[in-house]
């Protein structure tokens, strides 16, 4: 031990200025990162460059830091003064350890606590939730910046190494998405995180390798094989996507009872007037809209539309197509009835085959089944509110049309999907007219729901935000004109749990693709 | 059976076909100063890296103070000095930290020595390394690998390029410690190592070809002038121990690298009994050093090239 903190001490008086580089980077990180939230929505979308800078910056210096240090006795070549001194190998490793978890781990969980506390989240209500996130960091940055300094010299021939790293990775995600044709699934595929796996123990490997031996052949043929793995892993989890999502929803004729019923809305015959086109920057696909009525779903419940795949049949035999699965808009239902929009996407060019012909659509939707759990009751107020196990809002722009409430929730324990609901409450407004009854607000509140890239997840706060619009019994009302959202009105927040997940089809025979909006 | 501090048998390396060290047979005694000898390109400075465990063999085997060189690590070095020409050092340290920090390394680091060593050597202990001349820079390698009194100082080509006050001064330092410490240096120094290696050897091509005491060795090389009455003429086929023959009008001249003295003087009167003189004069290291050398490259010219050599030629 007395070996590894002398070595330690040494890192740290020698490369003082590169450890104050990250210090200062993420300090930028700590402040920058809460304009997420503590701008007005609309400025938001503005704070880019602030997040961007840090976002550059930390991963920056985290190279230059990794890259110092174990070059500081570095494992290529036969010059290095260190090799005929009594260093032991394992106290050297251990002494490396020692600093990257003292310099690089710990700056990085301060700043990100620091965000929560700044956030008003408790870094510590969720400390199982720092693992992951930590599992994270290393395989997206401090391993395999560790592992290819260590099998190069010094910093000029890492950084070469680095950008063919980076080369490869980004060719063989490209290669590996090739198969998808563009088809993005919303689906969480926690398969994903095999490839993280494999980058972890690959890049252990290596360094086990590197610092036992010195042998930069065999670790070089490992660090290849990892990547290699990796990138294979990718392209095989991308080819074998559509089969484990069908996997994953099995038919709801195979799981009894389905937990929602569908059907075309509109026409009889043809309903290419309720179904259109979407303009999209895209100009290799064609969105397409049809109305869909969704029922049957169980008191209790609720159902969302993950994925959509259509199959479209023309007239002739040979005229047919399926589109993998593809994230549709998002979709979550209730008990009741209800009239929603399903969108899909096609290929242009399968678009001009089939849009003057009656074809069959057929419709498959990969459904989540939610059943109600957890009911906590926050008091709104006009500045930021705790809401139990959820996170924090805030009512400072419930002026807004519909009222925005943002909030935001820790990524160390992502809440479950929530439904808010509260009641709007009459002003004397003169002149404003407000349906007799309840009026109430009702929306899903999706921060961090969704799995996104796993390096998002290293981003400790995910802000997201409700949109309350008043809803009498007759529908949505235009306007706020004599409603307000007031501080001290209840508001209840609904968690949802997942209880299954299934497929639901529906099919519409003579179906005419809707002509293109220009 | 010699006490040797470093023992290889049949030690082999190669990067990739290219043969550097072709079975060497080496020992080196305890308390001896070993020069290992030999033009550039010899195979001395790989045959150091790999005692020192910094470069792995190919084949044989080596030993390094009983224990196997592969193994050489970790505390084992506690008891080896190792300063090379081509080492870099922590170019980034003071000369005071570094010495402050190799020595938390040493258990036995003797810190009036290392005042000792810092004094002789006149190092200025508040100056980066990279800040210092080349001389400089070995001398506080020299300080940094004495001052915990290793049993085996390691040095390759330790004097090469320093200005002969430098030179002075380290070899006044190794001679200080040669009471204590078993030396082992490469070099092809020879004025030098002449007048303080108690041993040498000699090495071409990566190949150790001969290693002996300096003394008898002194003994064992003569340069051997015999003067005819008539025109001299060298045997057909060169007696084994023979070196660089050659025949004037009435001189034959030769290296004679097997001497035995009174015997082989016998011999030679027997195989010139017409000689009217035969003088077999001392060498000094220098001059074995260049008849190895011209011999050895002499051999290779009359040999047939191999078949990686005989491409080469081709290109």
């Amino acid at each position: 031990m007395k070996q590894v903190l002398h070595i330690f001490r040494k890192d740290t008086r020698r490369f003082w200025v590169e450890i104050l580089a990250l210090v200062t980077a993420l300090s930028l990180y700590a402040v920058l990162y809460p304009s997420r939230w503590n701008y007005s929505p609309e400025a938001m979308h503005s704070q880019y460059l602030n997040l961007l800078l840090p976002q550059i910056l930390v991963p920056a210096a985290c190279w230059l830091l990794i890259a110092r240090v174990i070059h500081a006795e570095s494992l290529v070549g036969d010059r290095q003064w260190w090799l005929t001194r009594p260093y032991e190998r394992t106290k050297l490793l251990a002494a490396k350890a020692v600093f990257i978890v003292a310099w690089i781990y710990a700056p990085f969980v301060i700043a990100e606590a620091v965000i929560l506390k700044e956030a008003g989240l408790s870094p510590l209500a969720h400390f199982a939730g720092w693992f992951p996130l930590l599992a994270i960091a290393s395989a997206y940055g401090v391993l395999p910046l560790t592992a290819i300094a260590a099998m190069t010299v010094n910093f000029a021939r890492m950084t070469l190494v680095l950008f063919g790293v980076v080369i490869v990775w980004i060719g063989g995600t490209s290669l590996a998405s090739i198969p998808r044709g563009g088809y993005e699934s919303r689906v969480p595929d926690e398969h994903t995180l095999l490839v993280v796996l494999v980058v972890i123990a690959g890049a252990l490997l290596v360094l086990f390798i590197q610092f036992a031996t010195r042998r930069v052949g065999v670790a070089g043929a490992v660090a290849v094989a990892t990547a290699a793995l990796a990138t294979g892993t990718a392209m095989l989890l991308t080819a074998t996507r559509e089969s484990r999502i069908d996997l994953r929803y099995p038919a709801a004729s195979a799981t009894g009872t389905a937990p929602v019923q569908v059907a075309f809305a509109g026409g009889s015959v043809n309903f290419a007037g309720d179904s259109r086109t979407i303009r999209s920057e895209r100009q290799d696909k064609v969105y397409i809209e049809v109305p869909v009525m969704f029922f049957g779903v169980a008191e209790g419940s609720a159902v969302e539309v993950d994925d959509v795949k259509a199959t479209i049949d023309g007239p002739s035999r040979g005229m047919h197509w399926t589109t993998p699965w593809w994230a549709s808009n998002i979709l979550r239902v209730l008990p009741g009835q209800h009239l929603q929009h399903v969108e899909f996407m096609l290929d242009r060019e399968q678009y001009e085959r089939f849009k003057s012909l009656p074809v069959t659509l057929h419709l498959t939707l990969a459904v989540t089944e939610l059943r109600a759990g957890g009911d906590t009751t926050a008091v709104l107020s006009g500045g930021d509110f705790a809401v139990n196990g959820f996170g924090v809002c805030t009512g400072r722009w419930l002026y807004r049309f519909p009222a925005s409430i943002p909030c935001r929730s820790s990524e160390l324990g992502r809440p479950p999907l929530t439904r808010v609901s509260t009641a709007w409450t009459r002003t004397d407004e003169p002149g404003a007219y407000v349906p007799p009854g309840p009026i109430t607000a009702e929306a899903w509140a999706d921060t961090n729901y969704y799995e996104r890239e796993l390096f998002l997840r290293l981003l400790p706060v995910w802000p997201g935000g409700l949109s309350l619009s008043p809803h009498s019994a007759y529908g949505e009302l235009s306007s706020t004109r004599g409603l307000e959202l007031a501080p001290g009105a209840p508001m209840h927040f609904t968690q949802y749990t997942v209880t299954g997940r299934t497929q639901v089809s529906l099919m519409r025979p003579n179906f005419q693709l809707p002509s293109e909006s220009r | 059976m010699i006490n040797a501090v470093i023992r290889t048998e049949g030690l082999r390396k190669s990067f990739g076909r290219t043969e550097v060290l072709r079975g060497i047979e080496l020992a080196v005694p305890e308390g001896s100063i070993y020069a290992l000898v030999g033009a550039n390109g010899a195979g001395k400075t790989t045959m150091i890296k790999v005692l020192m465990n910094i470069l792995r063999p190919s084949g044989g085997r080596s030993e390094v103070l009983g224990w196997d060189s592969g193994a050489l690590t970790g505390e084992r070095f506690c008891e080896i000095g190792y300063v090379s020409e081509n080492q870099e050092l922590p170019d980034a340290m003071k000369v005071g930290e570094m010495l402050d920090y190799v020595r938390a390394f040493y258990p036995r680091w003797d810190c009036a020595l290392e005042r000792e060593l810092v004094r002789q050597f006149d190092l200025p202990l508040d100056r980066r390394l990279k800040h210092l001349s080349r001389g400089m820079r070995m001398k506080a390698a020299f300080a940094s690998s004495m001052a915990y009194r290793p049993k085996l100082m390691v040095l390759d080509e330790p004097l090469a390029g320093l200005d002969p006050l430098v030179r002075d001064e380290l070899i006044e330092g190794i001679l200080e410690r040669a009471t204590e410490t078993t030396i082992f240096l490469s070099s092809h120094d020879l004025s030098e190592i002449e007048s303080f290696a108690s041993h040498v050897g000699y090495m071409e091509d990566g190949r150790v070809l001969f290693s002996d005491e300096m003394g008898a060795l002194g003994e064992r090389f003569r340069e051997v002038t015999i003067t005819m009455d008539g025109t001299a003429r060298l045997p057909d086929e060169m007696p084994p121990g023979w070196l660089l023959g050659e025949a004037g009008d009435a001189v034959l001249r030769f290296v004679h690298s097997a001497y035995r003295g009174e015997a082989s003087g016998r011999e030679l009167r027997e195989r010139f009994p017409a000689a009217r003189s035969i003088e077999a004069e001392p060498m000094p290291l220098r001059a074995i050093f260049l008849a190895m050398a011209k011999s050895g490259r002499r051999q290779r010219k009359m040999q047939p090239p191999q078949s990686s050599e005989k491409e080469k030629v081709k290109a």
